[in-house]
């Protein structure tokens, strides 16, 4: 599909609608090709990962010990993109009412 | 004969003229209310148009101004326009020209199709015939988000500049932003405003500032909003633009 460009002329009070020059358009196919569209979803699963593995660095300190299903867990959140191809990247970015809904999400208790 | 006491009654309707009413007699309290009411009502003015002043600078004589000379308000509109049909891009040309050298625009509801879009601005020359600026902007863009993350960027030797970097889809949000110096080709083109948004990647609210500039000698006379991903939605989408002057 081509995507349109809406021109209004503050001048002459007229609205045009032309289609994108093949420049724009090979930039917009581009920037949303699914290659460009993965990429930037793998960076939010990575930036969320980097989140949730910054709230459990402190159980790295000396003066703990990580339980093992804490170390298990950050492994996991570790493994993420190695584990899930593109086709699992929905569920992952998946969130109700803004919160994550991906069970790999949730920090476990024991 | 000259009459130095009138019985009341003892003078017809009409019957004394300016002659016999002696100078700066009619004060206020001799003025009916009626005296502006009782006129034609106009819509539009002239600048030749006249307001009744009591000029304070010379005893509070009366004079007239004129509305040409009147103060007007900061803000003149240029242009404010509703997207009537959905695009990529919405395109504004003409709207700067050399009667301003600041201008304010704001976008309301806008709305896209599509997740995680980008929103840039671009800047357009050639007035009527119009087309995009040169790849000659830098800036950044740098704000939060829920919870408690940065939301930055930046840009340099590029077309277009990032007002509201990752959008929801299908949640309105609103922009706005200043222009300054867009025509005058001795001073680079400016424009820096805020963005407040539904952020794509975590769909918690956001805003950024943004502010850029362009490293030329292009004479900037509209500009173009774009989306990355997905349409403008045409329900409400609107921008207007304001040209700016200093007041009175």
């Amino acid at each position: 599909m081509v995507q349109k460009n809406i021109i209004y002329d503050a001048q002459t009070g007229k609205t045009t609608v032309v289609d994108y020059t093949a420049e724009e358009q090979a930039a917009y196919d581009d920037y949303n090709s699914t290659a460009k569209v993965n990429a930037r979803k793998l960076e939010q699963i990575k930036a969320i990962r980097l989140e949730k593995l910054k709230a459990t660095d402190y159980m790295a300190n000396s003066d703990y010990t990580m339980p093992d299903y804490i170390k298990t867990w950050r492994q996991s959140l570790r493994d993420l993109p190695a584990n899930n191809d593109s086709s699992k990247y929905d569920a992952l970015l998946a969130r109700t009412n803004g919160v994550l809904t991906h069970s790999i999400w949730t920090q476990p208790t024991e | 004969m000259s009459k130095t006491t009138i019985p009341k009654g003892g003078i017809t309707a009409d019957a004394i003229d300016a002659t016999l009413v002696a100078d700066d007699a009619i004060s206020d309290e001799h003025l009916d209310v009626t005296a502006v009411t009782g006129q034609t009502a106009i819509t539009s003015l002239a600048d030749t148009d006249k307001f009744l002043v009591s000029d304070a600078s010379d005893s509070g004589n009366l004079k007239y101004v004129e509305k040409q000379y009147l103060p007007s308000g900061i803000y003149n509109l240029i242009a404010a326009t509703d997207l009537p049909s959905e695009g990529t891009s919405f395109t504004m040309d003409n709207v700067f020209s050399d009667t301003y050298d600041k201008y304010v625009v704001f976008g309301e509801r806008f709305r896209t199709g599509t997740n995680q879009s980008n929103i840039k601005v671009v800047l357009r020359t050639g007035g009527s015939s119009g087309s995009d600026g040169g790849n000659n902007l830098g800036g950044a863009y740098q704000g939060r988000r829920h919870s408690s993350n940065d939301v930055d960027g930046s840009i340099a030797n590029a077309g277009d500049a990032s007002i509201a970097p990752n959008v929801y889809n299908d949640t309105e949000f609103h922009f706005m932003f200043h222009v300054f110096y867009p025509t005058n080709t001795g001073v680079n083109t400016v424009f820096q405003g805020k963005s407040t948004f539904r952020e794509g990647s975590t769909s918690y609210s956001a805003f950024v500032d943004f502010g850029y500039l362009s490293i030329s000698t292009e004479d900037h006379t509209g500009f173009k909003i774009t989306s990355s991903s997905g349409n403008f939605n045409s329900t409400a989408c609107r921008l207007t633009v304001y040209g700016i002057t200093d007041g009175a």
